[in-house]
């Protein structure tokens, strides 16, 4: 053979994998998620990535909007009676399982109730719920004991856990053990067989799926599917990432780190732009059992020092079209943010004034444990600034990092700080869940959740939101928790958090609105 | 020999109960809870203790131990409490990117670093000795990670020669299979290459000055049967032990080369087990480490007989 012949053959031999690669990735969407995939069951567990995951594999009743106002989705009719107690819910036709069976009433009846007993408004519907039956293979009756105008936006909303609409034999499975396959009626199906938790995570696309012949509109209206496969592919570590999506071998990342951003505008192939509007609610929780923050004078005395600016900025840095302030106790940008009161964050900063606040409140010195996940740089950032924030109003802060697996069995525990518990710490919301007091976790006053906070007073205002008539009944309702938020303060808002969606401009027809969706995006 | 085999075969058995024993309760005391990953950041107290009871693990130690050593001792390494999937079908779906990773980097360290420590030793004194052996430096000084990034910025960005990330596996070609691990293979293997380059030089050194290298000297042999058939051969035993020792180097480093490179071995899986508390597959895959080096220590002992002959077990 001669040397140029071997070196032609060398040289195709090596190019031909990456050929036959490109080829097959035309109709492949290549994804980064934020985490790992590891329950695939979207109603046993909260975690983002499995509520993403439980998007694509399965429908809901309702699809929530971009102007977050739910519309049918599986749904092809919803009435209800003139008192508000009867719901009836018509099936769209052409619905089926990816196991081929055709989608009944009866496993959507199924599905609400397993979600009921898991989700926060499911809960609510577990309470007000007289009967749910099936008439027909078709229609669904939901009779209530009190009228709920609420219950469509419940059944779609998109924050976990969601009521994902499963066949019937699986959602009879115990709601906190996940169910062991992924059917849904989804426009994409799991292809168990190929995933490799930590690290691969393969759809295909539905082919019997039927979309509603309308434009896409967040989870509501058609969602067409223009991919054969979407693979996720974790990878953890963000320089890989971001390389990665520079040498073209991924498409998508959807939480590019912030100090990576200004490498990735500098490509012209690389778009960034933010795709979840409704983001993430900072907030700064305290432990409501324990001094000096069982004291709500306490508790108020440092809202003159809070810097809601200094905390996005170490969170995500200075470019301010990652994150907005002022933030309330709803999500800015949703229907019940209002600004009742809000000038309690948006005055100017005083800390001598948090200082005589804390001195009439009775603060000597009393050491404040704050917890932060090493390995969650944005909750970490948050943390920092808080310490550093307590610190320069006089407050003894022993901040405490620690990775999150054990910050969260950490900060499950009610005793006092000296004795391994603890005073605060910052967390996250996702924007949907807390732009509306139903779902608001941290405004409950119900010691339900963790930093234990009570309040009569809010869980009224709760009860009453459920029954308002309409929205302006229902701002109302959240401009008076607001206000009491703001003399109670079971939680600091800290910010807005919208990081953005790093992608190849390959991609164009992303669906704004929320978390990642793989309908209506193209290649070209 | 062969009842020396079978003695270190069953000797593997009370090693691996201690590893078992020390793994667990290890796990026990260890801060965190995988019920309340699981449950995530919205979850309420009563939810993380409903999912507790559910994985059983607000059971006693003893029961937990009791039941998990009898699966163990069934081959059942159970489930993992995450996916749900079995542990042995995680390890499964991961061993082939770590082998492959490892013997790649085994052959290929091997293969640098032995002549390089013969040709040092060779050269003593001389610009090549000190390349060498700066070289050497180097390379254990130089985290992996750091040449790991390096290499991706070079070799797979600038020059667009090879793929930043992930693994293919061997049965879709030998070509691709090596495109992929070359990178993350030269990264981890630099410390590896550095260890064994000193230990040969050293050991070279050392056999180079005998009698018998002067005595075939005299009688006209070419300096490359001295070095590689005389001399070589008489330094092995200290180097193959180094060569052993080093799987345990590599296995850490696996840990660190599959993060940067994304590769889906048990590197990462151990990783990621670890910070979600995952103790079924953290301890499947440390039992699996375990097993993997008591085996690869045999190896070593047995493989003395080949080069040395005055060793008999």
């Amino acid at each position: 053979m001669h040397r140029r012949s071997l070196l032609q053959g060398s040289a195709l031999a090596l190019a031909a994998p990456r050929l036959a690669a490109a080829q097959s990735s035309a109709r492949t969407l290549r994804f980064v998620p934020a985490g790992s995939l590891g329950t695939i069951d979207p109603v046993a567990a909260t975690t983002t990535v499995t509520r993403n995951h439980g998007l694509m594999v399965y429908d809901t009743l309702f699809g929530l909007g971009k102007d977050f106002r739910p519309k049918p989705q599986m749904a092809a009719q919803h009435e209800v009676s003139a008192d508000g107690l009867a719901h009836s819910i018509t099936l769209r036709p052409e619905l089926r399982f990816h196991d081929g069976e055709p989608v009944r009433a009866r496993d959507c009846i199924a599905s609400i109730a397993r979600w009921s007993k898991r989700d926060m408004l499911g809960q609510r519907l577990d309470a007000l719920l007289q009967e749910m039956r099936a008439p027909a293979d078709d229609r669904i009756e939901i009779l209530l004991k009190k009228p709920w105008p609420g219950l469509a936006w419940a059944l779609g909303k998109p924050a976990a856990n969601i009521c994902a609409i499963m066949p019937e034999r699986l959602a009879r499975t115990d709601p906190v053990t996940p169910v062991t396959e992924a059917i849904g009626s989804g426009p994409f199906r799991f292809r168990q067989a190929e995933w490799v938790p930590g690290s691969f995570v393969v759809y295909e696309r539905n082919t019997h799926y039927v979309p509603r012949d309308e434009p896409a509109d967040f989870l509501a209206g058609g969602k067409p599917v223009h991919f054969d496969r979407v693979e996720w592919r974790i990878l953890p570590d963000p320089a890989a990432a971001a390389a990665a999506l520079q040498a073209n071998e991924i498409d998508w990342w959807e939480t590019p780190l912030a100090d990576l951003l200004p490498v990735l505008r500098g490509s012209r192939d690389i778009a960034i732009e933010v795709v979840n509007g409704a983001g993430a609610l900072g907030m700064l929780r305290f432990n409501h059992l324990h001094p000096p923050f069982d004291n709500p004078a306490v508790r108020r005395a440092i809202l003159p020092a809070i810097e809601q600016r200094a905390f996005m900025a170490a969170a995500l840095g200075e470019d301010q079209a990652q994150w907005q302030v002022p933030a309330g106790a709803f999500t800015p940008g949703t229907p019940l943010a209002n600004d009742a009161g809000l000038e309690v964050l948006t005055g100017p900063r005083d800390p001598e004034a948090a200082k005589r606040a804390l001195a009439a409140a009775g603060y000597r010195n009393r050491k404040v444990v704050i917890l932060s996940p090493g390995d969650f740089p944005t909750l970490g950032a948050l943390a920092a600034v808080a310490a550093d924030t307590l610190r320069r109003i006089g407050m003894n802060v022993d901040l405490q990092v620690m990775d999150w697996g054990t910050l969260v069995q950490r900060r499950a525990k009610k005793d006092p700080p000296e004795q391994g518990g603890w005073n605060i710490f910052c967390t996250t919301w996702e924007g949907f869940e807390v732009s509306v007091p139903g779902s608001h976790q941290p405004l409950r006053g119900n010691a339900g959740w963790i930093g234990w906070a009570t309040s009569p007073r809010r869980e009224a205002l709760r009860e009453a939101w459920f029954e308002a008539a309409d929205l302006p009944a229902a701002k109302r309702i959240a401009e008076e928790m607001q206000r009491l938020v703001w003399e109670e303060v079971p939680f600091v808002p800290l910010g807005l958090l919208r990081p953005p969606m790093a992608y190849r401009r390959s991609l164009s027809g992303l669906v704004t609105g929320g978390p990642p969706l793989f309908w209506g995006v193209r290649r070209g | 020999m062969f009842a020396y085999i079978v003695r270190r075969v069953l000797a593997t058995i009370p090693v691996m109960a201690i590893v078992a024993l020390f793994v667990f309760s290890l796990l026990y005391i260890a801060p965190g809870d995988p019920a309340a990953v699981i449950a995530g950041d919205q979850a309420t107290p009563q939810d993380v203790e409903r999912i507790r009871e559910s994985l059983g693990l607000d059971r006693p130690f003893l029961v937990r131990f009791g039941e998990w050593l009898f699966r163990i001792l069934q081959g059942d390494m159970g489930v993992s409490i995450f996916t749900n999937l079995p542990v042995t079908t995680m390890i499964q779906q991961r061993i082939e990117p770590t082998l492959s990773l490892m013997v790649l980097t085994l052959c290929l360290a091997v293969s640098i670093a032995v002549p390089m420590g013969v040709v040092a030793a060779w050269k003593q004194g001389t610009w090549i000795d000190r390349a060498v052996m700066g070289f050497a430096v180097l390379g254990f000084s130089v985290p992996v990670f750091v040449v790991g990034y390096v290499l991706a910025y070079v070799f797979a960005l600038e020059l667009d020669w090879l793929p930043v990330q992930g693994y293919t596996a061997f049965s879709n070609g030998f070509f691709p299979w090596l495109e992929n691990l070359i990178l993350p293979a030269i990264a981890l293997g630099g410390v590896y290459i550095a260890l064994i380059a000193r230990i040969t030089r050293a050991t070279m050194l050392e056999v180079l000055q005998q009698d018998y290298i002067r005595t075939a000297r005299a009688k006209g042999a070419g300096q490359r049967s001295i070095l590689f058939l005389h001399a070589l051969k008489n330094a092995a035993v200290p180097i193959v032990t180094v060569i052993g020792i080093g799987v345990a180097l590599l296995i850490g480093g696996a840990v660190v080369t599959e993060s940067v490179f994304a590769i889906p071995g048990l590197g990462r899986l151990t990783v990621d087990a670890i910070l979600r508390r995952d103790y079924p597959v953290i301890q499947g895959v440390i039992l699996l480490f375990s097993f993997v080096y008591v085996l690869v220590n045999l190896a070593i002992d047995l493989l003395y007989t080949l080069f040395d002959p005055r060793i008999r077990y």
